[in-house]
């Protein structure tokens, strides 16, 4: 009986109820009926004002599992969601750079999200799910870049690169206030990076300013003046990366 | 819960700022700033009460700072259990801290006349009572091309005491320890990172005790400042604590 209810709470059609009512709510699920599964992270690229993008990756499955003729699947889409391209890297070491600029990306200045997934054809054994949370560097400038980890998980793909999928994060009936724990007011400037980590197109708000964001579409806000951020949504786990700005220096942090 | 920290170096400003609210907004007024350090191997705590609260976050100046000291937040009565224990153990005073996503200060160094960098940290409860290994990629983080690459390794462990162990830096497929640092618990250690080291086969690597690293990389005045994640984080499946445990095991053998 115990674990048909556990059953039952953990289908989609209960992961839902749980969120309408606010019992035990899910923010992140795994869709556990893919074996073996990457997930990957919506990674902020910019172009845009002067940045450049450093990614460092792990090679995973030859770290962990010893696997050596792994290769990883990059693909990268513009602001609005449209496909851009994709990359495949065969060579790899345990950790490895990405450089992202405007001529790696044809010309491009603007921003977006890219997403990573590890491939292994052959692979049977037991249940294999990885993520590969990476550190994104952004570059002003030519200047140091500023490191910052991934934030959250939104799409997954077999390892065989045969299945693939999204919505791990999950909305709710009602609103989610979420304010994130740093003061603004030392800054000259501000920004907010968002990702619609869904496949349907969500609203949130900051103060009296509202916002949408279609399916797995990407917003940079400018909060400059912003004292204190409240962000308010149905979407259970929106969480941007935060540019702050002072005189000719700048810093990048998750929220 | 969670406990928080700062850093002390000669050439960087710390300052945390700490939220007093949870990221869904809830206040508990009657929660103070404690400080909490090791003086005649027992805990010491200090009331901050004359610290400033500006619009619901406690900021914390370098001078207050040292790298031996630790800040949570507790109701007076909570933090009378550490009495109870005659200030031998630190204690799980509460839950206030244990939220999803996680409650979180915010940690930001800065170099006088040049920039800062700061990122969302905080020391989890369940970190403070174990022993163990931490491992880390080197090059994950570190910048080849910076002036200056800085681990900053913190560890917060339950008993009042300094006891040293060893930071090493590995390459994996040499299967050769490149690099041994003592260090110390209860601590936030530091360890400069030469060039040479900077490679895709190398790793951070502790025996006894496990720690958060902080990667600092400083090129003209700007910085970058990050910490790394667990390998565990890395891996969702339910062998994954098997998996790391190898893996750290392999490690454990060329430090030994």
């Amino acid at each position: 009986m115990k674990s048909l209810i556990k059953k039952i709470a953990q289908s989609d059609k209960g992961i839902y109820l749980r969120n309408f009512i606010g019992f035990r709510r899910a923010k992140i699920v795994i869709d556990k009926s893919i074996r073996f599964q990457s997930i990957s992270d919506a990674f902020l690229w910019r172009t845009d004002n002067g940045f450049k993008t450093t990614f460092n990756y792990a090679d995973i499955l030859g770290l962990f599992y010893k696997i050596e003729d792994s290769f990883v699947e990059l693909s990268f889409y513009s602001k609005n969601n449209d496909f851009i391209k994709k990359i495949i890297i065969n060579q790899m070491n345990y950790s490895n750079k990405l450089l992202i600029d405007k001529d790696f990306l044809d010309g491009i200045e603007d921003y977006g999200v890219f997403y990573i997934f590890h491939r292994y054809d052959n692979y049977s054994g037991d249940d294999l799910i990885i993520s590969n949370r990476c550190y994104v560097g952004f570059s002003l400038n030519d200047c140091l870049s500023s490191f910052v980890h991934g934030n959250q998980h939104v799409r997954y793909q077999s390892l065989d690169g045969k299945y693939d999928g999204s919505d791990m994060v999950k909305s709710s009936f009602f609103n989610n206030l979420y304010r994130i724990q740093n003061s603004f007011e030392d800054f000259t400037n501000s920004e907010l990076f968002f990702v619609n980590p869904t496949s349907k197109k969500i609203n949130f708000s900051i103060g009296i300013n509202r916002y949408s964001l279609e399916n797995n579409c990407s917003i940079l806000v400018d909060v400059s003046g912003e004292k204190d951020i409240i962000i308010i949504s149905r979407c259970m786990f929106l969480r941007p990366i935060v540019f702050n700005y002072k005189d000719d220096f700048y810093d990048v942090y998750h929220s | 819960m969670n406990y928080f920290f700062g850093i002390k170096n000669s050439f960087l400003n710390s300052n945390l700022t700490i939220p007093r609210f949870q990221n869904s907004n809830t206040i508990r007024k009657d929660y103070i700033l404690f400080q909490l350090e090791i003086i005649n191997q027992s805990w010491k705590i200090t009331n901050l009460n004359n610290i400033d609260l500006n619009n619901d976050f406690y900021k914390i100046s370098s001078s207050l700072i040292h790298n031996g000291n630790i800040f949570c937040l507790a109701s007076k009565t909570e933090i009378l259990e550490l009495e109870k224990n005659n200030y031998s153990k630190l204690v799980n005073f509460n839950n206030f801290t244990d939220t999803i996503p996680d409650y979180r200060a915010n940690l930001q160094v800065a170099i006088e006349g040049g920039g800062f960098s700061s990122y969302q940290s905080e020391y989890p409860f369940p970190m403070v009572t174990k022993k163990g290994s931490i491992l880390s990629s080197l090059s994950s983080l570190c910048n080849k091309n910076a002036d200056q690459n800085i681990i900053f390794f913190k560890n917060i462990y339950e008993l009042p005491i300094q006891e040293n162990f060893c930071v090493f830096f590995v390459n994996i497929k040499t299967m050769k320890v490149l690099k041994k640092e003592v260090v110390s618990t209860n601590f936030l250690n530091e360890i400069i990172v030469e060039k040479e080291f900077i490679k895709p086969e190398v790793f951070l690597f502790t025996d006894k005790y496990i720690g958060i690293p902080i990667f600092c990389s400083i090129q003209d005045k700007h910085i970058s400042f990050e910490h790394t994640h667990p390998p565990h984080e890395y891996i969702m499946s339910e062998d994954k604590f098997k998996l790391v445990s190898e893996l750290k095991k392999e490690f454990s053998e060329i430090i030994n």
